[in-house]
């Protein structure tokens, strides 16, 4: 999950704000995930120089201490420190520390290690803002992490951007250049249906809405049953695990849901599951048990009241640009 | 100001108007002759919450329907008011005269019994509805209460801890105004109800993949990240949001799991060549039930072919005789495709589903989370925002249902309360600080706060100032109390005395 790359650029990032440290100086930071504090500590790339970098947690170890060493270290004043604070682990005692010492927050550290990181992506800034700006909107509003910000554009540097996308929960597309904006959007449209989706619909539901070119089917077999197995995921979760599976990455799956020739119409029933007419139909219950369906035609009703006859339909791609159209 | 009092204290309109001619929805419990006041019709029908409630405090260890008038225990069934500890604490008053087990007249309130004004008015109104509801059921039966636990045992265990620790400290002698225990002990019923749902969840999956229940000691709560701004914070509320629409996405598969499980277990009652007497028991605990279940469904019991076998002809019964009536949708559809590397068990109670919630008209099992959840209301769980989808197709704009976790003054409060006591014998004291208390909402109910977990990330700034915001709002509710900057020197303190602090007070006092 962490690479040499995102230890590298950490590191960059940290030296840039920490600069020439004095004696006894002491930073922190504690806004790294608890999980990926043990996989940057044990990176050799992880360092700033003149700084002793160590992770605070609950057993010492490798470049490792505990809240009561940290605490030792900031009173002997002695070489420069910088913590990498777990505060899940790390346990009480650290109030001195947090209170007393300059902690790198958050947003600084993120914003210092994202310019880092966007220095190498030249030409690809507005690649990467739209597909930011997709990223964001997917199912509701998702919001990203910074961490993953950061972990997206080393993606970008170290594989492809079409590849990268699946870092903040976009469809990978397969392509070895950048993709334009049609591309992101269909990407965003595809992780929306079915990893975002809202509504209850079932998985083979979704990928037969997506109206794929796979006269085999086993295209949309294969996508069932990746999808039946990232089910108990989350959906960064399953599209990350799409990072593995390139036969499903958009280009080699080509959905048909977004174009405008129409593929499919179907009317939707009068009647509703229990047997009971739509309102909206504008048909009445017949007088007699078995008789048809009544249209009552009033011309002295008010306008208002005046019966019509409505006839609804579905159409697939489920929306179609108006006017006349074509069929596939 | 009758109508006023009646509104603050005995009765709620709807949607919670202050008008005087808006329909009543509800009557609050402040006194057990409430229990005279019967539901509206259409409103009667409760799914079975209050009887599988009931089964929890009860506790009975054996049998399937709970034996009335049983002497075990301080909750009893069926029993005399004095007998149930629940009941008794909310009828002061009242006594019994006649037939007590025929009658529905038999509760007599003693007017001369000094009660608060609430309690004095839901007397008053059930004195003005003659009798007791009868009880729903069919001419002729019986209507004895299942004695059926929930499958997240853990979660039914500590709900039950959580309830009758909370009642037993707070709720006997009025040691609480009964104005603020009935909204505690209904957010004490949300959590729980909540964390029994949502570990259910975590359960059926493990037994999907295992063909087994997780022991004890292996079930989880369903971690759920609580907005602790109320939706003050739009950053917080965004977090929240998305963790309601993972519980969301996990509820939409839990359906079918459910009506696969009904599946097997109708192949078992009617199809399976079991000796009924190598059944195991499923009630009250249905673990061995379904171990059984599980077994049968991922291949490893000796009747697993034949169940598959018996699935296999019922789906393609099913879509040869969809396909006679020329019709092709969904539902057959997954019926037919046998080539998706699914069991047919699934494949059958997935297209069972489908059915069922058209005619159903939506997912029951999300209502019932929104029900437990208490959404929108003062002393609930979460709160709901109807949101727009941005659409760049031609298609339009699309609105769905945004749930965010928030945890109510009324639920911290009782959150507070119960955990500053213990759950054994005395219900003593204990030492809670801010820590531990986080902790706790994290490890017994899956409440996040200040951590993300898997399937959610969330920055960690967002974190710490959503620790700050509970904090502030612990001490802004009198909760709180910090002598440093010390986490562990930040202790939460009671508002109100306990039963055993009132009796220990009076029994110094003279």
């Amino acid at each position: 999950m962490i690479e040499s790359a995102h230890a590298q650029l950490f590191s960059a990032a940290l030296i840039d704000l920490l600069r020439e440290p004095t004696n006894g100086d002491v930073a922190f930071l504690r806004c790294v995930p608890s999980e990926l504090v043990d996989a940057l500590i044990d990176m050799p790339e992880f360092a700033v120089p003149n700084w002793t970098v160590s992770a605070v947690v609950d057993t010492p170890g490798i470049r490792r201490i505990t809240a009561d060493q940290a605490v030792e270290q900031r009173e002997d004043k002695a070489d420069p420190a910088l913590f990498l604070i777990d505060p899940l682990r790390a346990g009480a005692g650290l109030d001195g520390i947090y209170s007393a010492a300059r902690e790198i927050a958050e947003a600084e550290l993120f914003g210092a290690a994202h310019e880092k990181a966007r220095r190498k992506l030249r030409g690809k800034a507005p690649f990467l803002r739209a597909a930011q700006r997709r990223a964001e909107r997917l199912g509701r509003r998702h919001r990203l992490t910074p961490w993953q910000v950061f972990d997206f554009l080393i993606a970008v540097d170290s594989t492809s951007p079409g590849a990268a996308l699946s870092k903040i929960g976009l469809w990978p597309i397969a392509l070895n250049g950048t993709p334009d904006d049609s591309e992101l959007d269909l990407s965003a449209a595809l992780a929306d249906r079915l990893l975002f989706a809202q509504d209850g619909r079932s998985i083979r539901d979704r990928v037969r809405a997506l109206l794929l070119d796979d006269p085999s089917g086993d295209q949309g077999t294969s996508l069932e049953r990746f999808l039946r197995d990232v089910a108990d995921r989350g959906p960064l979760h399953a599209a990350q695990a799409l990072a593995g599976r390139p036969d499903m990455w958009l280009r080699r799956l080509q959905p048909h849901f977004s174009g405008e020739a129409l593929q499919a119409i179907k009317l939707l029933p009068w009647r509703g599951p229990r047997g009971d007419l739509a309102k909206w139909s504008g048909l009445k219950e017949p007088d007699e048990p078995g008789g048809s369906p009544r249209l009552i035609l009033d011309r002295e009703a008010p306008t208002k009241d005046k019966g019509q006859l409505e006839v609804r339909w579905t159409t697939e791609p489920e929306h179609s640009p108006r006017g006349p159209s074509s069929t596939a | 100001m009758l109508g006023d009092m009646l509104l603050t204290s005995a009765l709620e309109n709807r949607r919670h108007s202050e008008n005087h001619d808006e329909q009543i929805q509800r009557c609050f419990p402040s006194h057990y002759m409430a229990s005279w006041i019967d539901l509206p019709i259409n409103a009667a029908h409760l799914r079975g919450v209050p009887e599988a409630i009931v089964a929890i405090i009860a506790n009975q260890a054996a049998g399937t329907t709970l034996e009335p008038g049983g002497k075990q225990g301080h909750y009893p069934v069926g029993a005399r008011i004095q007998d149930n500890e629940l009941v008794r604490a909310f009828s002061k008053g009242v006594q019994l005269e006649g037939d007590v087990r025929a009658s529905v007249r038999s509760d007599r309130f003693d007017e001369a019994t000094e009660i608060g004004l609430d309690q004095l008015l839901t007397v008053r109104l059930a004195q003005f509805c003659g009798e007791a509801p009868v009880k729903a059921r069919g001419k002729g039966e019986a209507s004895p209460i299942p004695n059926q636990r929930p499958i997240a045992a853990r979660a039914t265990m500590e709900f039950r801890e959580d309830l009758l620790t909370f009642f037993d400290c707070y709720g006997r002698n009025e040691a609480m105004p009964r104005l603020s225990l009935l909204p505690m002990m209904e957010s004490a019923i949300a959590v729980g109800l909540v964390n029994i749902l949502l570990s259910t969840i975590q359960i059926i999956e493990r037994w999907s993949a295992d063909g087994a229940v997780p022991q004890l000691s292996d079930q989880r709560s369903w971690p759920l990240f609580i907005d602790c701004s109320g939706s003050a914070d739009f950053l917080l509320r965004d977090f929240s949001e998305q963790s309601g629409l993972l519980v969301r996405q996990q509820l939409s598969r839990l359906s079918t799991s459910l009506t696969y499980m009904r599946l097997l277990d109708c192949f078992v009652q009617t199809e399976a060549d079991i000796p009924r007497n190598k059944l195991p028991e499923a009630s009250p605990d249905a673990t061995a039930w379904l171990n059984l279940l599980g077994a049968l469904a991922i291949g490893s019991h000796e009747e697993s072919r034949d169940a598959e076998k018996y699935f296999r002809s019922r789906c393609r019964a099913l879509t040869e005789a969809s396909e006679d009536e020329g019709s092709s949708d969904l539902r057959t559809d997954i019926l037919g495709n046998e080539a998706d590397g699914r069991r047919h068990g699934e494949r059958l109670a997935e297209a069972l589903t489908l059915a069922r919630e058209e005619v159903a008209g939506g997912d029951r099992v999300l209502q019932f989370l929104s029900a437990a959840l208490m959404t929108e209301e003062p002393n609930g769980l979460a709160r709901r925002r109807r949101i727009t989808l941005k659409k760049t197709s031609a298609g339009g704009r699309k609105t769905v249902d945004a749930t965010s976790f928030v945890l109510t003054n009324t639920v911290l409060e009782y959150l507070v309360h119960r955990h500053l006591r213990r759950s054994g014998k005395g219900r003593k004291m204990q030492s809670l600080s801010l820590p531990v208390f986080l902790k706790v909402l994290h490890e017994r109910y899956g409440f996040h706060i200040d951590q993300s977990f898997r399937n959610l990330e969330v920055p960690n700034e967002l974190l710490q100032r959503n620790r700050r915001v509970l904090e502030r709002r612990l001490r802004d509710l009198g909760l709180l109390v910090g002598v440093n900057d010390a986490e562990r020197m930040k202790k939460l303190k009671a508002r109100y005395r306990t039963v055993y602090d009132v009796e220990a007070g009076e029994a110094v006092a003279p």
